[in-house]
């Protein structure tokens, strides 16, 4: 018996130590350290109190980027579950060309994420891209503030497409039919159908869907930074990019350690307050 | 059911599929652009000449072979050491009671919910302590734990009936024997798409092998095709061959597995 309880522990050893290693460790000590002055080696230099906060709540860019997050959320969220939800409707039955659309949604999957921006920064370049050109436009997609987030806002959809269209097909597809037919037999019209069966029945996972896309809109980074850069003039520059920026360009790790806390706390809330709608949203099935 | 599609519906679909399809195939058409194409104005979409130039480009390119060979090391690496410590760990929360079992299950799906980008960091400073800066061992470290794969996998364990287990207990076979005779087997296809998953994550990773690597000739690919140089002379066919080049057997396997990574995405939607 207490053999089993040791090998037990040996199994599960790699997976703790990983965890703590690489994930509670760096964790700890970058919410410890965000209240201290950090030297360039990333030992501790004196306490600082609140200091670090203070100053970054002072500053202008911590500001702009906050909002540029946000910014980037309202749009991309939105726009992400319609055009998801748009395109599992239209593939939800199976049909003989059904699996062929089914392939093609699902194929962003496939594309590595600097590939996939590398491909966005040069189909949005102004004049010569061929974005403008197939539109007729000429659209500054990287000296307007506007166009350029919307352009980073695309290249997003692009990125998170093939997976919540997946998630939510097979949602779909699960539904117990029967229910469905009944409804159906009662009188039910396609869009009532929808909206009064179906909506309700798969909103567990388009709960989820929604709740990724959230939490991705507040951490994207990479795809900005090979995309835009943050550009022009840090438009599109997120909280995430700047703190990677006075991390790793500035060596700023006093003022690194105070962002990541910063949104480490609003990951949290958004994770609190969608855990609670969640529970909601379960038991009204 | 198989039906036929409302025209209206099939008009959407095709503007959907060419609006998806559109970035790839812009990318394989301007592979075959050479420099001067790229700066015409209005845009064009077809190459004027279909010469392989910037693939023999690419091909001669003194790191090119070194970003492709470092991201498939590193991808098959990480996913196999991810998916024997998913095993192993998932055997033991599933099967084994011992005294804090919740908790430490608790403790590993927790760090579900820390932001790794957050955490660059940290793991940067330890990365760099350990002395793994540069190396493959660095390159995969903060991938390794597999946390949403052991959730995944536990539940599966645990649909296998407790009696194989007994009557293979019974037969002599010990835990090791019991995982590569049944459950491997039992759970190959779960298993496959974990393979895939983690190797196209760790492949498609960006920020963290750019921190640990400095040495050109040991960057990944998907860093590599960023760093080409061949944008400063505004030539951009050669980084559109690359990226051809590494897209090509990614929309292969994609393909060929849409069905299994479709039923492993329903069964537990955990991929965070």
């Amino acid at each position: 018996m207490k053999r089993q309880t040791l090998r037990a522990y040996a199994f599960i050893l790699p997976v703790m130590l990983l965890a703590i290693v690489f994930v509670y460790m760096p964790f700890i000590q970058s919410v410890v350290s965000s209240f201290f002055t950090v030297r360039m080696d990333s030992s501790l230099a004196g306490f600082a109190g609140m200091e670090n906060y203070r100053k970054l709540f002072e500053n202008e860019i911590f500001h702009q980027s906050l909002s540029n997050t946000f910014f980037f959320m309202v749009l991309f969220v939105p726009l992400n579950i319609i055009l998801i939800m748009a395109a599992v409707l239209l593939t939800e039955r199976k049909s003989r060309s059904g699996s062929i659309f089914e392939t093609v949604f699902m194929l962003p999957m496939a594309v590595g994420m600097s590939s996939a921006a590398l491909i966005f920064k040069y189909m949005f370049r102004p004049s010569v891209g061929i974005i403008n050109s197939i539109l007729n436009v000429d659209i500054p997609w990287t000296d307007n503030a506007f166009a350029a987030m919307f352009s980073v806002v695309m290249l997003g959809v692009f990125l998170d497409f093939g997976l919540d269209y997946i998630l939510l097909l097979s949602a779909m597809r699960n539904l117990d039919r029967s229910v469905l037919e009944a409804a159906q037999i009662d009188g039910a019209g396609k869009f009532r159908l929808f909206a009064s069966m179906k909506l309700p029945l798969i909103s567990p996972t388009l709960f989820f869907v929604l709740f990724i896309s959230i939490k991705d809109a507040l951490l994207i980074c990479a795809p900005v930074m090979v995309m835009t850069e943050g550009g022009p003039f840090r438009s599109t520059q997120t909280i995430v990019y700047y703190y990677y920026i006075e991390a790793f360009k500035n060596s700023n790790y006093s003022a690194a350690f105070a962002i990541s806390t910063v949104v480490f706390v609003i990951a949290t809330v958004i994770t609190v307050i969608s855990f609670r709608i969640d529970r909601r949203v379960h038991y009204e099935n | 059911m198989r039906t036929e599609r409302h025209p209206a519906g099939m008009l959407l679909c095709v503007i959907f599929a060419s609006v998806i399809l559109f970035p790839f195939l812009y990318a394989a058409l301007a592979s075959f652009f050479s420099a001067s194409e790229f700066a015409v104005i209005p845009a064009k979409l077809l190459p004027e000449n279909w010469d392989f130039r910037n693939y023999l480009k690419i091909a001669s390119n003194r790191y090119f072979p070194s970003y492709i060979v470092n991201s498939i090391i590193t991808g098959i690496l990480s996913a196999s050491i991810r998916m024997i410590l998913a095993i192993l760990a998932s055997y033991a929360f599933s099967y084994f009671r011992f005294p804090g079992r919740n908790l430490c299950f608790a403790f590993v799906i927790l760090t579900l919910f820390i932001p790794s980008d957050l955490l660059l960091a940290g793991n940067y400073f330890t990365i760099q302590k350990l002395g793994l800066i540069d190396t493959y061992a660095g390159i995969i470290a903060t991938s390794l734990l597999p946390a949403s794969q052991i959730i995944m996998l536990r539940q599966y364990f645990l649909s296998i009936p407790s009696c194989i287990r007994d009557s293979a207990r019974m037969d002599g076979a010990g835990d090791f024997c019991y995982i590569i005779r049944i459950l491997v087997p039992v759970s190959r296809a779960i298993l496959s798409t974990f393979l895939l998953q983690s190797f196209v994550a760790m492949f498609n990773s960006y920020l963290w092998p750019l921190l640990v690597t400095n040495r050109p000739d040991m960057r990944t690919i998907q860093i590599g095709i960023t760093m080409l140089g061949y944008a400063e002379s505004l030539n951009y066919g050669p980084v559109f061959a690359a990226i051809t080049v590494i897209l090509i057997p990614f929309v292969i396997a994609f393909i060929l597995m849409r069905k299994r990574i479709m039923s492993a995405l329903s069964r537990g939607y955990m991929f965070m």
